[in-house]
């Protein structure tokens, strides 16, 4: 069976139908659609709409299609269609092309993971002891649940990645908004000068020291319970990182949209999943073979 | 050889088998006459590489501590490996003056940190540039707090920005120009006379200099070979270059067009300038730029510096940045990541062939992702023990000890640009410049680290080549004049 997953759309429709029309009709029935978070916006569309058109257009192209909203989305996301689940909080066990898949789902994202004052829908702050335990247990218990149905492959999907595992964040500034990457020192030296940029800027710079922004609870229970694959978003620098430690299959899948960083956008992973094993493979929704200075000035 | 005071008739002065040199006896004499003769002085001193700044500091300091004229000095230093190359000989090399290591606030209490510099017979704080502004910017310390302070590697207090705004102050140690009290400043004899000038401007009217070049027969003369560049043939990379390279000049042409069209003079030396907030402003106030045009510059900056982004991770082989990006998914790049890394695949040939000939190799590279890379590519492709290779950047806290085991039993060592400024590697035979720093003058200071030995640069052939090439050429000219001025040289390679 073929498992699909992409996170951080922020309601980009057009890439939503590029990525539906690269997915074969003929294996329709031995697909699953996971959304890690980040879904919708309102633009054009309110919000309410545009995840409804998204999922729309998913549904049509899986047997099921499971998500897990994110910080930005609302946390009682509720969407009227058949074979499209919310899985945040819950557990689902599904049989896709003879494989028995176990789901168990967290949608949100830590406080700690994003900048200070920030308001978002979806947030829990893990340091509270009460909230941290909340959430362990709910994902305790689905997990007991779903294992009560014998899965194949037991797959935890979240919004906010595990601490330490592709959650790796550096600092936001207005050259890194272009550049993505760490920069070296001598071009920090020229861009920067702290004093010469606004209050707002240099407050984002103070808290900016590279760190991780994953989440502690998650990382406990995956070290635990070890699922076969975790999936998750959110830290759009990470995306497309595999690393597969403690017999977990880790994955940032974000970005799908072309925002926040061009370079890193577009990105959506195709699991295959047999009997055999799990082979994990990222793709990118772009022309391929575009001469490649066509490419940067199409996609850059 | 001289010995400054004997033990017994001082409390500081260098241990028994410390022996300074003439030289570094007189510029210590030199550095206290002028802070005795003006009340408030700035003592500027500018001195060939491996000559001893900071044993002439530290001697100075002694001097003034025996004279009573001294009871907390605060050491500024750029780096964190530098404040325990500080720390360490003051201890090993004097007696009586015992300085406190980078105190950090999350760790300790500020009324601690006072106690200890109060009464616990610490002479002075050495801190980095950015503890200075933590403690400075809270309002923990002030000058009242110190009676001198000695900054070392000072060049980097004042960054060039252009020709408009001139020199500027680093954001890190503003406000130490406004300190009433004496200061020394120490930087290496290669910075540009232009920059000393702009640096003792800064600092006002009292300020004075020691610049000299150094002739001692005791100094060792450091024999540097440079050799050619060790070329690499990967045609698609340097396809990939080319045109990302026409991007750049592209976007270059495009903005200077801008720029004229409004009179806009300077900012084309450092087109990333132009992101400066405060610059875009000026744009909008004096130049009346519409906000069309504004955000047109800013996002064609914003290509102009990914363009040079994505040419050196295909140039320094970040591999795994170039597979996370959507480039993985372009044909001919898809291809080239599934050949194996030829730049690296080369490295490993130069280095075994070091290797085989004993010598201790520092590969140097200005990207923390590059140096990574290296270091796992050469454990594994050498079988090398852990201690055999060092590798150290920025996010290390142990820096230091990792660069003495590095000195002590480890045969390479690859680091970012942490040990750029004022370490000593001596140990190594030879320095591998993986990835160039940007400018000649942070090259030299790079380089200069290892007191001597070969130099190696590898390209890829074509694009990269070129410009190796020319980097090669001009540090052999440095070399060159510095031979032939005995230690230093008067200008900027």
């Amino acid at each position: 069976m073929e498992l699909i997953a992409i996170s951080d759309i922020y309601g980009d429709i057009d890439l939503v139908k590029q990525l539906a029309e690269r997915l074969p009709s003929n294996v329709v029935g031995q697909r699953v659609i996971v959304v890690a978070g980040d879904i919708g916006v309102s633009v054009d569309l309110t919000y309410s709409e545009t995840v409804t058109r998204i999922f729309q257009i998913l549904k049509g192209k899986a047997q099921h299609v499971l998500f897990v909203p994110g910080e930005t989305d609302s946390n009682e996301m509720s969407i009227q269609l058949s074979n499209v689940t919310n899985l945040d909080k819950q557990s689902l066990v599904i049989n896709v092309d003879g494989m028995r898949l176990g789901f168990i789902g967290l949608g949100g994202a830590p406080k700690h993971s994003v900048r200070e004052g920030e308001r978002f829908p979806y947030l829990w702050d893990e340091n509270i002891e009460i909230v941290r335990q909340g959430l362990a247990t709910s994902l305790k218990m689905n997990l007991e649940k779903a294992m009560l149905e014998h899965p194949d492959y037991l797959i935890l999907v979240t919004h906010s990645p595990p601490y330490g595992v592709a959650d790796y964040w550096t600092t936001i500034t207005l050259n890194e908004m272009a550049v993505l990457q760490e920069m070296s020192e001598e071009i920090l030296e020229v861009l920067p000068p702290e004093e010469s940029q606004g209050k707002e800027q240099q407050q984002t710079r103070r808290r900016g020291s590279p760190k991780k922004l994953g989440s502690h609870m998650l990382r406990e229970f995956a070290d635990y319970y070890k699922p076969d694959i975790h999936i998750f978003g959110h830290i759009h620098k990470q995306g497309g990182t595999v690393n597969s430690r403690n017999e977990t299959i880790f994955v940032n899948v974000s970005h799908l949209s072309s925002i926040p960083y061009k370079l890193t956008g577009r990105k959506f992973l195709t699991v295959r999943i047999g009997r055999e094993g799990v082979s994990p493979i990222f793709g990118s929704l772009v022309r391929e073979n575009l001469k490649f200075e066509d490419f940067l000035e199409t996609y850059l | 050889m001289q010995r400054v005071g004997s033990v017994s008739e001082r409390v500081c002065g260098p241990r028994e088998d410390v022996t300074l040199r003439k030289y570094q006896a007189e510029i210590a004499e030199e550095i206290l006459d002028k802070l005795r003769n003006a009340s408030s002085s700035n003592v500027f001193v500018s001195l060939p590489q491996g000559t001893g700044k900071t044993i002439i500091a530290l001697n100075a300091l002694c001097e003034l501590i025996n004279g009573n004229s001294l009871s907390s000095v605060l050491i500024l230093i750029p780096r964190t490996v530098l404040v325990d190359q500080w720390v360490e000989r003051s201890q090993e090399k004097f007696y009586g003056i015992g300085l406190l290591r980078n105190p950090t606030l999350a760790k300790e209490n500020i009324h601690k940190i006072r106690g200890w510099l109060k009464h616990g017979g610490a002479k002075g704080i050495a801190m980095t540039d950015q503890s200075f502004k933590g403690y400075i910017g809270k309002g923990l310390f002030s000058e009242d707090d110190f009676d001198l302070v000695v900054v070392d590697e000072a060049a980097d207090l004042v960054i060039s920005k252009d020709f408009v705004e001139g020199f500027r102050m680093s954001a890190y140690l503003q406000g130490l120009e406004k300190w009433a009290i004496p200061k020394i400043f120490l930087l290496p004899y290669h910075v540009p006379e232009r920059k000393i000038a702009a640096l003792m401007k800064k600092f006002g009217k009292t300020s004075q200099l020691i610049r000299r070049e150094i002739e001692d027969e005791t100094l060792e003369q450091l024999q540097y070979t440079v050799q050619d560049p060790i070329v690499i043939q990967d045609p698609l990379v340097d396809d990939f270059v080319l045109v990302l390279f026409e991007h750049y000049k592209k976007i270059r042409t495009n903005v200077n067009r801008i720029l004229n069209k409004y009179g806009i003079e300077g900012y084309r030396e450092n087109l990333e300038t132009l992101l400066n907030t405060r610059t875009l402003d000026r744009f909008r106030r004096v130049n009346h730029l519409d906000e069309d045009t504004i955000n047109q510059i800013v996002t064609m900056i914003a290509k102009y510096i990914q363009m040079q982004h994505i040419m050196r991770w295909f140039l320094y082989s970040n591999r795994e940045d170039i597979n996370r990006s959507i480039l993985s998914a372009h044909s001919d790049v898809k291809k080239w990541l599934s050949f194996e890394d030829k730049k690296l695949a080369q490295l490993v040939d130069v280095v075994r062939s070091y290797l085989d000939q004993d010598f201790k190799i520092y590969i140097y590279s200005q990207y923390v992702a590059t140096a990574k890379l290296i270091a796992e590519f050469l454990s594994e492709k050498l079988n090398l023990k852990s201690r055999d290779l060092v590798m150290v950047s920025g996010l290390d806290e142990d820096q230091y000890i990792k660069l003495d085991s590095f000195k002590k039993v480890g045969k390479i060592l690859v680091a970012t640009p942490v040990f750029d400024k004022g370490t000593d590697i001596p140990q190594a035979d030879t320095i591998i410049v993986y990835t160039p720093p940007y400018s000649a003058e942070k090259l030299f200071q790079v380089v200069g680290r290892i007191r001597g030995g070969e130099v190696v640069f590898l390209a890829y052939s074509g694009y990269e080549h070129q410009k190796v090439a020319e980097i090669v050429g001009a540090l052999r000219k440095a070399f060159q004049r510095q031979k032939d001025e005995k230690f230093g040289t008067n200008s900027n390679i």
